[in-house]
């Protein structure tokens, strides 16, 4: 196998792009199913889900959850309203609610629909609400987490919807409930719901739910689109039906019982209101009047001012008289001032002088007392100080007296114990006796002294002479007191003696008595002066005291005489300063005073011209005063008329509720399945329609896969001719050898089975989901692998090589050994059917005529190329094709067919009469022209099938070719709608075979039935239509239809429906919605943008398939002429007339394969689009022009890929190659 | 619809003349050949000189592996030389790109390959006219057939002739493109000796009746008494270029 890679991969990748292509397309929708399935799952998406007009209660849920088979009932709100998010107002948004007391439990009851948060959380509070992300309206800024919606005001009264306006956003949610961009039918604004918000239900306050959601038991184990659930949900649906009478007519029973009370109330309160009114129309009587009164008073205080104004020209005019003399007047007065002003200047003199003689005064004594005050801080501590030690040396003073006189108690008793006073009185008794005895001496010596003076005599003896006897009685007393004295003396000495010894025994006693008194007259002396000096110094600090006692009272009554008097003298100065001003001031306005007058006059003048204005102005004011009050009378009986209005308006309202409850129904429950849900059902039918595209295609590339396994083991085998021989002669079995064979196509077509499975199970299914997620968002998509499919696919490719194989061996291998060692002979050239035609032939050159002869030969290469590139060719129509029809039908439907640009729903034909309506609808600027119709959508039994369609009758059937274009599509003749008989649309006629002359059985829904001839066949994409007359429609039912819609035309140079316009015709009562043709073209134009994803995957498949048929196909064509070209290339072919050479046969093959491809396209296409095609849809069969020659061009640009390719290849062939012996 | 055609070339460059060689109608000069063999560098032509005059009828003989093939390769401007100088008629081929070669080759080189390298899907005629159709003054297709001596055999497809029938188609188609010179591939190598005679017949006819230079390349030195010059060829070297003054008709020849 070495060296035959190319041939290997050829095989290979042609089996690698079948088996991709069965496996992707098989496996895509069940991928894709199984992913949304598990997505609903996951968000518990409802069963069934019912709805009521009149609403549901709680009685209603516990009915359902009580029905066999359901599983979870989880009623919940909903409501359809305006709301504005920063600059984008009136945004038609859906509010749903949210179960918010159950979700904060981990794993709630009841709880469909559940939505993924992805961006932020829940709502857990009132007036907080999470958006939906959605892929057809955005989520800008405005509607990003944190920022508010709030309720448009354009929405009026929303009191009975909701309780809250204002909505605060926490998140951003996903989820299976709105997963599509499929719109909505909303019953607001443009008919369209553009946002979804979840909000928790105690935000809503309608009286009743508005749906209920039921999971059916055992339904999630199922797949929501087999059969088994569909069953089962459809067994649960009816039984849910079969309750719903009963409780619909206690439903009905309640809310007639409602709207009878709400009635009764409305009539209470409406003759309230009137007699309100009447009230409220006397009050504003009473305030006229009152007004009246007021204007008069008015008028009176004008005449007051006009007679003040005068009295005011009055005085000035007096003024401006007496003006001179009291000019002179008030000079004289200056004079006086100024000197009574010069006075007391004087006297202010004088006081400030004596004034300041007191400050002095009082400035001394105040130093005075600052020193006794400042000696007393000074003296204190010493005054404190001297006490203490007083009072310590006091104390000591008593202990010292007792020592002394324990002193002298000692020495009293020493001495009496030494008899001293006795021996001191001995001593004293001695001491007189010797005093005694010397002054006798004395006596005596003076008497002698005395005789001898008087005697003249200078001696004694001399006296005794003279005198003897006088002289010697003297001598002789004298010498006896001498005597006697002696004596004394020497008792005196004894004495002395006995008292120095007592006294020497007394003397330490004395000594200690002597020093303890001495010590005690110490302490005593030092007291008496310490005690003398605290005296002074208290006596000091006393005289202190008092001095500033005394001091400080003087000092402050001299302050208040110092203040008194400067005060008085302060006022002296003021009263001065300002007889000094008045002075100057008089003085000045003496000099002003002319001028000033002047102006003061002129002043009066302008105020009095001032007043005279406001006079005019206030008669003015009287006047519009007078004039308002006539409005106001005017607009007084105005608002009467008006009120009055207004309570016949309430009463008719009330009469029409009455009506309305005389109208009321019985309601009727809608119970509905996923099939009503729009974005699953969207999503499902999708996948429907996509599988039944893809299936065809892997049946081509079967095909093609065979043939190029063929042609490539004939080449093998031939090439292997020789081996096969060597073998063959060896003795293998023919069984044997072509194993061989089968083995390599086998490997290869499992290697590339593998290639495909890993492409076809990955890649595709992902491609188409990703084309998908731009319509739909669900998330979680998983690529499977599905055995079944791989064994089918690969099982089918092995069954197709191997017989390829299988062919292209066994003529080889009947051939004998013998013959095979041999060289093959050249096959001999044939002649073709072209050469006889000659004129032909002979013109053409001889490299063509090689390239004619090829074609011819290679027969299984032929088929190979064409098929193949006839596959990629139809491929490509097909693709652009679906383009073409698909895509087409949204503009040739909106545009084409229907002509009017916007329709309104009628709930009540009333509407049409009604004058807002009418003024809207007849101004030119903002409707061209409209046409009421009645459309009805009827069930029709035909053959075994029945069609549900629209029954349509336009009000006027002349009018009607300016709405909708009836015509014949291949004619494009008018098929006009004519009073007796109905235009079919062409897909009806298409599946029923029923044309025009042909009779037609109809019946309405109310039941009566009809036959009418068909006059006509209409072309029509969209949904299914019988148009008739009115006249028709009462013969054939009875009654005359009742318009239900209204089909409009806008302003020719206008195109979107101006939201002012849409507001002001959905205001309307009875008008109950309104549907853009811009709206429906962009919704079915978001569906066909997916084709485009399917038409690319489309033309890649088609361009690889080219590549491998081409490519192979040159593969095999230069390996095997290999000799050739190197021989034309000695001829001396230059190298693009060689590739011309070679080229050339797979030019003309992949021109032949892609005009075949254009023809099969076309068959292949109409095969699509009737396979694909749903009821509801009719597609277009044409292909564009355009189509063709795009198909046409790719195939050969993909054919000269493959050329340049091969370029290469063709040079690398080498001249000597000519020189080499045949194989 | 009319086939595309290219717009013709410009005839070569004016011829340029190498000064001091003497004017033959074929010279290689000193021309050499090398192939790359993994490490070593093969000279299949070392420095080969040889020159024909214009007519002559020349064998180039040498065993296997000389580099006949590589000097016929090169003389039919199939190959390049990596040294020296190739001149035809006055022109330098050597100097050639691969434009000029293909030119060459187109008008004024008739090939004549051993196994015939017939285009199967054609009639011999219109093999022959295959070739006439590109060059410039293409002789009448079918009167080369008729003087091969193929007039009857017109309108058979190559695999309903001989060997040596085809080879005269294969002359036939060379001879078509009335080329300066006919360059001869072993043209006997797939035939059997007869026939080989009658081509080999056929090839010296040609010679002598239009003038026009035969250059055969043989291994089969027996051919070269045919020849009016024999070149001997050994390593890559021109052993020898003689003269034959005397060449015998083929007939005369045994091998």
């Amino acid at each position: 196998m070495k060296g035959t890679f190319s041939r290997f991969a050829a095989i290979a990748a042609i089996v690698a792009l079948g088996i991709g292509l069965l496996s992707g397309l098989m496996a895509m929708p069940i991928d894709m199913r199984d992913t949304a399935d598990r997505y609903f799952d996951r968000q518990h998406l409802h069963d069934l889900r019912i709805v009521s007009p009149l609403g549901l209660t709680d009685d209603d849920v516990r009915a359902i959850a009580a029905v066999q088979g359901v599983d979870e009932v989880m009623p919940a709100y909903m409501a359809d309203v305006f709301l504005d998010a920063g600059e984008r107002k009136n945004i038609v948004t859906r509010i749903h609610s949210l179960p918010s007391a159950q979700m904060e439990e981990r794993e709630p009851e009841n709880y469909l629909n559940r939505i993924d948060i992805i961006e932020g959380r829940l709502p857990v509070r009132r007036g907080e609400c999470v958006v939906v992300k959605s892929d057809s309206f955005p989520l800008d800024d405005a509607l990003s987490v944190g920022s508010t919606l709030y309720a448009a005001p354009t929405n009026g009264d929303l009191s009975e919807t909701l309780a809250d306006t204002e909505f605060k956003i926490v998140g951003i949610a996903q989820t299976s409930y709105y997963f599509s961009i499929a719109r909505e039918n909303a019953s607001i604004g443009d008919g369209t719901v553009a946002l979804k918000i979840y909000v928790g239900e105690e935000s809503f306050s309608q009286p009743a739910y508005s749906e209920i959601f039921v999971s059916v038991d055992g339904a999630r184990e199922l797949s929501s689109e087999t059969q088994g659930y569909r069953e089962l949900v459809s067994e649960t649906a009816q039984r849910v039906e079969a309750i719903a009478p009963e409780r619909c007519t206690a439903r009905f029973l309640e809310v007639k019982a409602d709207t009878e009370q709400q009635l009764a109330d409305g009539r209470s309160e409406l003759e309230r209101s009137r007699k309100q009114a009447e009230e409220q129309f006397a009050d504003a009587q009473a305030q006229l009047d009152a007004g009246q009164k007021e204007l008069e008073q008015a008028q009176a205080e004008l005449a007051a001012a006009k007679q003040q104004i005068a009295s005011g020209e009055k005085a000035l005019a007096e003024g401006k008289q007496a003006l001179p003399g009291t000019l002179q007047q008030q000079s004289a007065q200056l004079a006086e001032g100024k000197a009574a002003l010069l006075e007391g200047k004087q006297t202010l003199a004088e006081s400030e002088a004596a004034l300041a003689a007191k400050r002095q005064e009082l400035s001394d004594a105040k130093a005075k007392l600052e020193a006794a005050k400042q000696l007393i801080p000074a003296l204190e501590p010493a005054l404190l100080q001297a006490e203490q030690h007083t009072a310590a040396l006091g104390a000591r003073l008593p202990q010292l007296q007792e020592q002394a006189a324990r002193a002298q108690a000692d020495y009293d008793a020493a001495c009496a114990a030494a008899q001293l006073p006795l021996r001191e009185a001995e001593f004293a008794a001695a001491q007189e006796k010797q005093a005694a005895a010397s002054a006798a001496l004395a006596a005596a010596q003076q008497a002698v002294d005395e005789g001898m003076a008087a005697a003249g005599c200078t001696t004694e003896a001399q006296w005794l002479e003279q005198q003897p006897e006088p002289a010697g009685a003297a001598l002789a007393a004298r010498d006896a007191a001498q005597l006697a004295l002696t004596q004394a003396d020497a008792e005196q000495s004894a004495a002395q003696a006995a008292l120095s010894a007592a006294r020497t025994s007394v003397a330490p006693a004395l000594a200690a008595r002597d020093a303890a008194q001495n010590q005690l007259q110490l302490a005593e002396g030092t007291y008496q002066s310490a005690a003398a000096s605290l005296a002074a110094l208290r006596k000091q600090v006393d005289d202190a005291k008092e001095q500033i006692a005394q001091g400080e009272p003087m000092i402050a009554q001299g302050e208040a005489q110092l203040a008194e008097g400067e005060k008085q003298l302060a006022q002296a100065r003021r009263q001065l300063l300002e007889a000094e001003k008045a002075i100057v001031r008089g003085e000045s306005a003496l000099t002003l005073a002319p001028t000033l007058a002047q102006m003061q006059t002129e002043l009066a003048q302008a105020q009095l011209a001032q007043a005279r204005d406001q006079a005019a102005q206030g008669e003015q004011q009287l006047h519009s005063g007078q004039a308002e009050y006539e409005k106001n009378e005017a607009e007084y009986l105005a608002r009467k008329a008006d009120a009055e209005q207004q309570l016949a308006d309430a009463e008719q309202q009330l009469a029409e509720g009455e009506k309305a409850l005389a109208a009321l129904e019985v309601p009727e429950w809608f119970v509905m399945d996923r099939s009503y849900h729009v974005s699953s059902s969207a999503f499902l039918s999708d996948i429907d329609k996509l599988e039944a595209i893809t299936t065809v295609f892997p049946i081509f590339f079967f095909l093609v896969a065979a043939l190029v396994a063929l042609t490539t083991m004939t080449r093998m085998v031939d090439e292997e001719r020789l081996q096969i021989g060597t073998l063959k002669a060896l003795g293998y079995h023919r069984g044997q050898i072509m194993f061989k064979y089968l083995f390599y196509a086998w490997v290869a077509t499992l290697a590339g089975g593998v290639l495909g499975l890993g492409f076809g199970f990955t890649v595709l299914p992902t491609v188409i989901w990703n084309a998908y997620c731009t319509m739909y968002s669900v998330p979680g998509f998983r690529c499977m692998f599905h055995a079944d499919i791989a064994a089918l696919g690969v099982g089918a490719a092995l069954v197709c090589t191997g017989l390829a194989t299988w062919n292209a061996c066994s003529r080889t291998l009947r051939e004998w050994a013998a013959q095979l060692l041999l060289p093959k002979a050249p096959a001999a050239g044939k002649r073709i059917l072209l050469e006889r035609i000659s004129p032909i032939w002979k013109r053409m050159k001889f490299t063509h005529k090689v390239t004619a002869r090829n074609l011819f030969r290679y027969k299984k290469r032929f088929f190979m190329t064409v098929i193949g590139v006839a596959g990629c060719t139809s491929l490509l129509v097909t693709g652009f094709g679906l383009k073409d029809s698909i895509g087409d039908i949204a503009a040739k439907q909106f545009s084409d067919i229907f002509t009017y640009d916007f329709a309104l729903t009628l709930s009540d034909s009333r509407a049409l009469t009604n004058e807002d309506f009418r003024t809207v609808m007849e101004d030119p600027a903002q409707v061209k022209n409209f046409l009421p119709a009645h459309q009805e959508r009827i069930s029709l039994e035909y053959g075994e099938k029945n069609y549900s369609l629209y029954l349509f009758v336009p009000q006027s059937p002349e009018a009607l070719p300016d709405f909708v274009d009836l015509h014949d599509r291949k004619s494009r003749t008018p098929t006009p709608l004519v009073s007796d008989g109905i235009v079919i649309t062409e897909k009806l006629s298409r599946d029923t075979g029923l044309a025009a002359g042909d009779l037609l059985t109809i019946t309405n829904g109310r039941q009566h039935s009809a036959q009418l001839p068909i006059t006509g066949v209409a072309e029509n994409y969209v949904e299914t239509y019988i148009y008739m007359t009115p006249e028709s429609y009462e013969r054939a039912f009875g009654d005359a239809p009742e318009p239900n819609s209204v089909l409009c035309r806008l302003p020719d140079d206008q195109t979107d429906v101006p939201q002012s316009l849409s507001y002001s015709l959905l205001n309307v009562d009875g008008v109950a919605g309104l549907m853009g043709m811009d709206a429906m073209r962009a919704s079915l134009d978001d569906t066909i943008a997916s084709i485009n994803y399917v038409v690319y995957v489309i033309i890649l498949c088609a361009g690889l398939l080219a590549f491998v048929v081409l490519y192979n196909l040159m593969n095999i064509n230069i390996t095997e002429r290999a000799k050739e070209i190197a021989t034309i290339k000695v001829l001396g072919f230059f190298e693009k007339e060689v590739q011309a050479y070679v080229y050339r046969e797979s030019n003309i093959l992949s021109l032949i394969g892609m005009l075949a491809g254009l023809f099969g396209g076309v068959l292949l296409h109409k095969f699509i689009m009737t396979t694909v095609e749903i009821d509801m849809v009719m597609f277009g069969q044409q292909i564009k022009p355009l189509s063709f020659v795009l198909s046409a061009i790719l195939t050969l640009l993909f054919a000269q890929f493959v050329n340049l390719v091969m370029r290469r290849k063709l040079h690398g062939i080498s001249m000597v190659e000519s020189m080499k012996a045949p194989e | 619809m009319r086939p595309f055609r290219f717009k013709k070339k410009a005839a070569p460059a004016a011829p340029a003349v190498l000064s001091g060689v003497p004017q033959h109608f074929v010279t290689f000069d000193q021309v050499c050949k090398y192939y790359q063999a993994g490490d070593t560098r093969i000279a299949a032509a070392d420095h080969i000189s040889f020159y024909i005059e214009k007519g002559e009828f020349c064998i180039i003989v040498g065993p296997s592996g000389a580099g006949k093939t590589t000097v016929l390769n090169m003389l039919g401007g199939m190959d390049t030389c990596d040294e020296g100088h190739i001149l035809l008629d006055g022109s330098l081929i050597s100097s050639y790109n691969q434009s000029q070669l293909t030119e060459y080759r187109r008008h004024d080189v008739g090939f004549v390959f051993q196994f015939y390298n017939l285009v199967q899907n054609l009639t011999a005629l219109e093999n022959v006219e295959l070739a006439s159709e590109i060059c410039q003054n293409p002789l009448p297709a079918e009167e080369t057939l008729r003087s091969v001596g193929l007039g009857h055999r017109l309108g058979n497809f190559p695999a309903q002739l001989s060997g040596g029938e085809q080879q005269r188609v294969s002359i036939a188609r060379a001879l078509a493109k009335n080329p300066k010179i006919l360059l001869c591939d072993e043209p006997t190598g797939a035939l059997d000796y007869k026939t080989g005679k009658q081509v080999l017949a056929l090839l010296q006819d040609t010679c002598r009746k239009t003038g026009r230079t035969v250059i055969v390349i043989t291994h089969n030195s027996a051919l070269t008494a045919m020849a009016d010059r024999v070149i001997h060829i050994k390593s890559g070297r021109a052993i020898s270029n003689e003269v034959n003054p005397n060449p015998t008709p083929v007939e005369e020849i045994e091998w």
